[in-house]
């Protein structure tokens, strides 16, 4: 015993050397069921797909929970994974709702929530573990303004927006952009992600002079909102939220109602010529039977980004969390860098679709729109 | 009813009703000929209805037998037993509310539509009354009417056996013989008619048999002949 | 401005109709075993996936999709409909009320969560009844989907009450609904009537399912807000009252689409929650009554 204690103490005092075997846990935590069902699997799907996949050195286990429609589920669901499985970063829900719920639990915890919500207040509560990687409404929702009225020459846009805190949000961002380029909005319609029936909004901004209506809305609803206002004959042109870009939003609409509407978003894997980005939709549709969109691949490139943050040698997850505050990393979608406060995304594109098929074309590329490059 | 038909009677033997653990009815054994009416007589809450709804199938027996003629139905569905020959009509009526006179025939005949309709036919001659009310709905009718009604559903499939349980409830007195009249008919062409009744006299007008029922037991059975005016049988009926 | 008038007053007897569909099937079952069927939404919805599953099977281009699918549906959703009544009812059938309600309130959640792991939880798009095009009449164009939708969800409606009240079997059904134990001694299988009336209910569900899954996409979880639409209806028309409830159902869509249409969404649903409360205020049976010893 004497002779074993100098030695006890001394590998207690060594660093012991993080073999490449030593794994590190990630938990993956998102809505599954639901009506943001869809979203929150593009979540699963790209995180998955980058945790499958870790640079040489690096093990990564990780568990899926579902976070399904409510804050009380997401809180439960965040502490059980804190104590069981002591993550080093956790996906976290694409639902602002719950993400309001879960930050200040992970900040007492020191763990950062690697997130594509789009929910502004979301950084602006003054924790320091959301890293969001999806482009706020300050980045999106200026480039949706920008391209209505500078591209498309619109200046009465009727603006349709959901009642949860993702609608609320980009209204209010919304409206602000428009307000500095000299627009101001001749409706603006709050929608219960409920209501199925459009055609009372529509004939509302029909009554009160739009040229145009700005979208705000979730996938359903602006599959809804597309095809009723072609059922009813309305013919302005569609500047919708991200929801229209993910491909099984366009599924439930007919190409030829799809002419004139275009969507804001952070990429669009599906039609992406870049080639790596091809890969990661080739390798997407191969392995979910299903095309990706932005959603998943913000996902993927935030996972990506903690996993880099670990191959270079962040194993806690104070470590991993100092380290994407601290350092850009060039995601397929675009480069992240943090602006001080958690939003990693700057960029944002603009999709349309022409009538012809299902699939978007990029039409224009905003970088940097917040001023963080 | 057929002058041809089989004359088929009705048996209970030691029949035993339970709820709750406890003897609510019986051992009680009873047999109605052909033909006859059999009156079962007895305080509120002796069993009368009881009796008869254990005969109908709607109230489960927990020992003892019951027969149509030789077919025993101890164990059969109510909805079997009509088919076989019994025909209730509850304490209360519990006609249908939203169906008419009509439709309340109608779906307690049997067979094709010619021959419900002739059915229908035969029971509004035996009820005049309702003749004309064939497109009311129950809950239209005066109270003989309902009563009438009741019985005619009973009847109209044309039942060896015929469970009446105090149709007499709420009618006034002339509309009383009449329907007395009525029952009395039944029997003559041959069914086997048990009726519960409070109305006494009456009931006494028209029966061969006599029971009295006490707190659940079988106190007296006797012919009709026997019964009036006996002491022994006032006082039964006093619940002694 | 005529033509969104006609549009939105086509809009809002589609919708009534479609909902009156949902709020029979709701009532039929309340009459035929006294309890109210808590999975009847989801029933609708599964109906409006059967629809898109079906359809998928047709070859792209056949004309009138949504009418080809419509006796598949109905089929199908009838079996779903006896499925429900051995499974939530039958066992329950000694039981008092509430627990069929939570037994359907559990096979409704199994309904939900089934068809979102079994094929997404995404929106669906169901076929038209017969295109999506429009019809053109005195200047003013319809939605030809609408039209259909409102002539299925009638003739559906009429052939129900046909069934109810011109033939033997309705009237034995509606018997055996008033007064089960009274049915079944003058010879009514009472069981048979019961797994028709479910298998009834189930099909008008499946039948409101497909005419929805068009205009409105079919959503796993649908089936609440429709259940809460229909037990609104009732409640309005009168606990029990099948006419009672087609009327509440036409109520509730006429505050959805045109009372939506003049002021707002959420003044539009607070009016109608403010003459429901006034409706039980001043008539708590609903507006035609209760049927005695319903209340559930």
């Amino acid at each position: 015993m004497r002779r074993l204690l100098p030695i006890l103490l001394l590998t207690a005092v060594l660093p012991v050397s993080a073999g490449a075997a030593d794994p590190v846990a990630v938990s993956v935590l998102v809505p599954i069921t639901g009506f943001l069902a869809l979203e929150g699997t593009a979540q699963r799907n790209g995180a998955v797909l980058a945790l499958d996949n870790p640079p040489a050195g690096v093990t990564v286990t990780y568990q899926i929970a579902d976070t399904a429609t409510s804050p009380e589920v997401a809180v439960t669901a965040l502490q059980r994974a804190l104590e069981r499985e002591k993550p080093v970063a956790i996906a976290a829900p694409i639902f602002g709702t719950q993400m309001l719920a879960m930050a200040p639990i992970a900040n007492r915890a020191g763990v950062p929530l690697i997130t594509v919500s789009g929910t502004a207040k979301l950084t602006e509560l003054g924790h320091d573990v959301v890293f969001r990687f999806f482009p706020t409404d300050a980045v999106v929702k200026v480039a949706q303004a920008r391209y209505a009225v500078q591209e498309l020459k619109l200046s009465k846009p009727a603006i349709l927006y959901q009642t949860t805190s993702y609608g609320q949000s980009g209204h209010e961002h919304l409206v602000r952009a428009l307000g500095e380029l000299g627009v101001k909005p001749v409706l603006e319609e709050a929608i219960d992600p409920g209501i199925k029936d459009l055609v009372p909004a529509l004939e509302r901004a029909r009554a009160a002079g739009a040229d145009s209506l700005l979208l705000q809305l979730h996938s359903g609803p602006t599959a809804l909102t597309v095809r009723q206002a072609h059922g009813i004959g309305l013919g302005l042109p569609i500047v919708a939220g991200s929801a229209m870009h993910q491909p099984t939003t366009a599924a439930l609409v007919e190409a030829a109602q799809l002419k004139g509407v275009c969507a804001e978003t952070a990429s669009s894997p599906m039609s992406d010529p870049r080639p790596d980005v091809a890969t990661f939709a080739d390798a997407y549709r191969k392995r979910f039977n299903a095309e990706p969109d932005a959603f998943a691949l913000g996902q993927y490139d935030g996972m990506r980004m903690v996993l880099a943050a670990v191959a270079d040698g962040a194993r806690t997850p104070q470590a991993v969390k100092a380290w994407l505050a601290s350092y850009r990393h060039d995601g397929l979608a675009m480069s992240y860098v943090s602006d001080g406060t958690g939003n990693m995304a700057h960029d944002a594109v603009i999709v349309c679709y022409d009538g012809s098929g299902r699939g978007p074309i990029i039409m224009k590329r905003y970088d940097a729109v917040d001023g963080v490059k | 009813m057929t002058e041809a038909a089989v004359r088929i009677g009705l048996t209970v033997e030691g029949v035993d009703v339970r709820f709750a653990g406890t003897t609510i009815l019986g051992p009680v054994s009873v047999k109605v000929e052909p033909g006859s009416v059999v009156a079962v007589l007895g305080a509120n809450g002796a069993g009368k209805s009881t009796l008869l709804r254990a005969v109908a199938g709607v109230t489960p027996v927990s020992s003892g037998r019951i027969y149509v003629g030789e077919t025993e139905i101890s164990d059969v569905t109510p909805e079997r037993r009509a088919a076989l020959g019994v025909g209730w009509c509850p304490e209360g009526r519990r006609l249908f509310p939203g169906l008419t006179v009509d439709e309340t025939l109608d779906v307690a005949a049997p067979g094709g539509r010619r021959e419900r309709a002739e059915r229908i036919g035969a029971m509004l001659e035996l009820f005049p009354v309702l003749a004309d009310k064939r497109r009311e709905t129950a809950w239209r009718l005066s109270g003989g009417q309902q009563q009438m009604l009741a019985i005619a559903r009973a009847v109209i499939a044309e039942p060896s056996v015929v469970l009446l349980d105090e149709p007499s409830l709420g009618l006034a007195p002339v509309v009383r013989d009449q329907m007395f009249a009525t029952i009395r008919r039944l029997a003559t062409s041959g069914a086997a008619v048990l009726l519960a009744e409070q109305d006494t006299p009456r009931a006494l007008s028209i029966a061969d048999r006599v029971v009295v029922l006490a707190r659940g037991q079988l106190i007296l059975d006797w012919p009709t002949t026997m019964a009036v005016g006996n002491p022994h049988f006032e006082q039964a009926l006093m619940g002694v | 401005m005529i033509e969104a008038a006609a549009q939105l007053a086509v809009n809002a007897v589609a919708l009534g109709a479609v909902y009156a569909l949902v709020a029979l099937g709701f009532v039929l079952v309340i009459g035929a075993v006294g309890a109210v069927n808590f999975a009847h939404g989801e029933l609708v919805m599964l109906g409006g996936m059967v629809a898109v599953g079906v359809a998928s099977l047709l070859p792209a281009d056949l004309p009138v999709p949504g009418l080809l699918v419509l006796p598949a549906v109905l089929a199908v959703m009838a079996v779903a409909g006896l499925f429900v009544a051995g499974v939530a009812y039958a066992p329950l059938r000694r039981a008092p009320p509430t627990s069929v309600f939570i037994a359907t309130i559990a096979l409704g959640l199994i309904i939900q969560h089934g068809v979102t792991a079994g094929i997404g939880p995404e929106p669906r798009l169901g076929p038209p009844m017969i295109d999506s095009g429009t019809w053109h009449f005195a200047g003013i164009g319809l939605a030809r989907q609408q039209l259909a939708t409102i002539a299925t969800a009638v003739a559906l409606i009429v052939g129900v009450h046909i069934l109810l009240q011109r033939t033997r079997f309705g009237r034995r059904l509606r018997a055996a609904a008033q007064d089960s134990e009274m049915a079944r001694a003058i010879g009514i299988r009472v069981n048979v009537t019961v797994a028709v009336s479910f298998a009834l209910a189930a099909a008008l569900a499946g039948a409101a399912g497909l005419l929805l899954s068009n205009q409105y996409l079919v959503t796993p979880t649908d089936g609440a807000m429709l259940m809460l639409k229909a037990y609104v209806a009732t409640v309005i028309g009168g606990w029990g009252r099948i006419w009672g409830a087609a009327l509440g159902a036409f109520a509730i869509a006429v505050f959805e689409t045109l009372v939506a249409a003049w002021t707002s969404y959420l003044v539009a649903e607070a009016l109608l929650y403010v003459g429901v409360l006034a409706v039980l205020a001043f008539r708590p049976k609903g507006l035609f009554g209760e049927v005695e010893g319903r209340r559930a």
